[in-house]
C-alpha cells in the first residue's frame, strides 16, 4: 500500500470484481475529506482533561500516551475551535499536527462502504 | 481508433470461474510511461486481471489490448511486449543466476543477451553470486534475480503481481 502511494501515477481499487475507485493518489485521498489532528500534551492529566472537554462534540477521540487524536473535517475552522476551547480551559498544548488521510484510510473506507451497500 | 499513448486498454472485461463471477465489467486504461497500481483485498480479482492481461487466462467477455494487440487473437504479439513477475520467484534453481538471465535474454532474441545479463546482474547486486546455482541463493537474492529477468530486453509493459512477497 505504501509503495502504491509513493510510486503509482494512477491507482485503481478493485473490489469484488469491480473497479470501485480510480485516480491519482492525491485524487483518491480527496475522496476522504476527513483527516485527524494529533494534540500532544506535556502532562498525562492534561490529556484526560482535554479528552473530557472535547469528548462531547468530537465523537472520534483516541487517547494515547501524552497524545489525543481527534478526527476532524480537515478544516482550519474546526482546528481553531478545538485549540480555542483548550486555551479557554487553560490546558497547554505542546504540539499540534494536522494529518491527511493515508491511502490505506481511503482504501478501507471505500471497501467498507461497498460492504454496507452490498448488505443493504 | 486507439491512441498511441495507451499501452493497456481494457473494456467491459468479464470472467467467471464456473458460477462465480470474478470480474464484472472492468474498464481500464494505462498510459505509456506511467505506473499503474491495482489494489484490492484477497480475492478481489487482481491476479485474475493480471493473468488475462498477460495472456495466461482467456476472458469470457470484453476487449483487452496491450500495445494495440488483442490478448486473445494476437497473444504472440502481446507476449513480445510484456514481462510478468509473479508472486512466486520463477527462476530455475539448477542454473546459475547468469545462466537464468542469459536464457531469458536469448528467448527474447536479444542480440547482446550476455552483455545485458551482466548489466542487470550488476544493477540488482548479484554479480558476486552470478556463477552460483540459484538453489544456493537466499529468498531475497531469488527475488532480485526474478525482477532482473522481468527487466531484461526492456519490454514496453511490465507486470508485477505482488513482487515483494517474501
Amino acid at each position: 500500500m505504501e509503495e502504491a502511494e509513493q510510486l503509482a501515477d494512477q491507482i485503481a481499487i478493485l473490489h469484488e470484481g469491480k473497479i470501485v475507485a480510480e485516480g491519482t493518489p492525491t485524487q483518491l485521498k480527496k475522496l476522504l475529506p476527513r483527516g485527524h489532528i494529533e494534540l500532544k500534551f506535556r502532562h498525562e492529566q492534561d490529556v484526560h482533561r482535554a479528552h473530557d472537554i472535547l469528548g462531547g462534540d468530537y465523537v472520534n477521540l483516541h487517547r494515547e500516551h501524552h497524545m489525543l487524536k481527534v478526527t476532524t473535517d480537515g478544516s482550519i475552522k474546526q482546528l481553531t475551535a478545538i485549540l480555542n476551547r483548550l486555551e479557554h480551559a487553560g490546558i497547554p498544548v505542546d504540539e499540534c499536527l494536522q494529518k491527511q488521510p493515508t491511502l490505506e484510510d481511503v482504501f478501507l473506507t471505500i471497501i467498507g462502504e461497498n460492504y454496507e451497500r452490498a448488505d443493504a | 481508433m486507439m491512441q498511441t499513448n495507451t499501452v493497456i486498454s481494457v473494456n467491459g472485461l468479464e470472467k467467471s470461474y464456473k458460477n462465480l463471477k470474478v470480474l464484472k465489467k472492468i474498464d481500464l486504461t494505462v498510459q505509456k510511461g506511467s505506473i499503474f497500481a491495482l489494489l484490492g483485498s484477497n480475492g478481489a480479482g487482481k491476479t485474475t486481471t493480471v493473468k488475462i492481461l498477460t495472456t495466461l487466462l482467456k476472458p469470457d467477455k470484453g476487449k483487452v489490448e496491450i500495445c494495440g494487440f488483442d490478448v486473445v487473437r494476437q497473444s504472440d504479439r502481446v507476449r513480445e511486449k510484456i514481462s510478468l513477475t509473479g508472486q512466486y520467484a520463477a527462476v530455475d534453481p539448477l542454473l546459475t543466476g547468469r545462466e537464468n538471465l542469459r536464457m531469458i535474454g536469448k528467448l527474447r532474441h536479444l542480440p547482446d543477451a550476455n552483455k545485458k545479463a551482466d548489466e542487470l546482474l550488476e544493477q540488482v547486486q548479484l554479480l558476486d553470486a552470478a556463477d552460483r546455482k540459484v538453489s544456493t541463493y537466499s529468498g531475497g537474492m531469488r527475488r532480485r534475480l526474478d525482477l532482473a529477468m522481468g527487466l531484461i530486453g526492456n519490454p514496453p509493459v511490465i507486470f508485477f503481481d505482488e513482487p515483494t512477497t517474501g
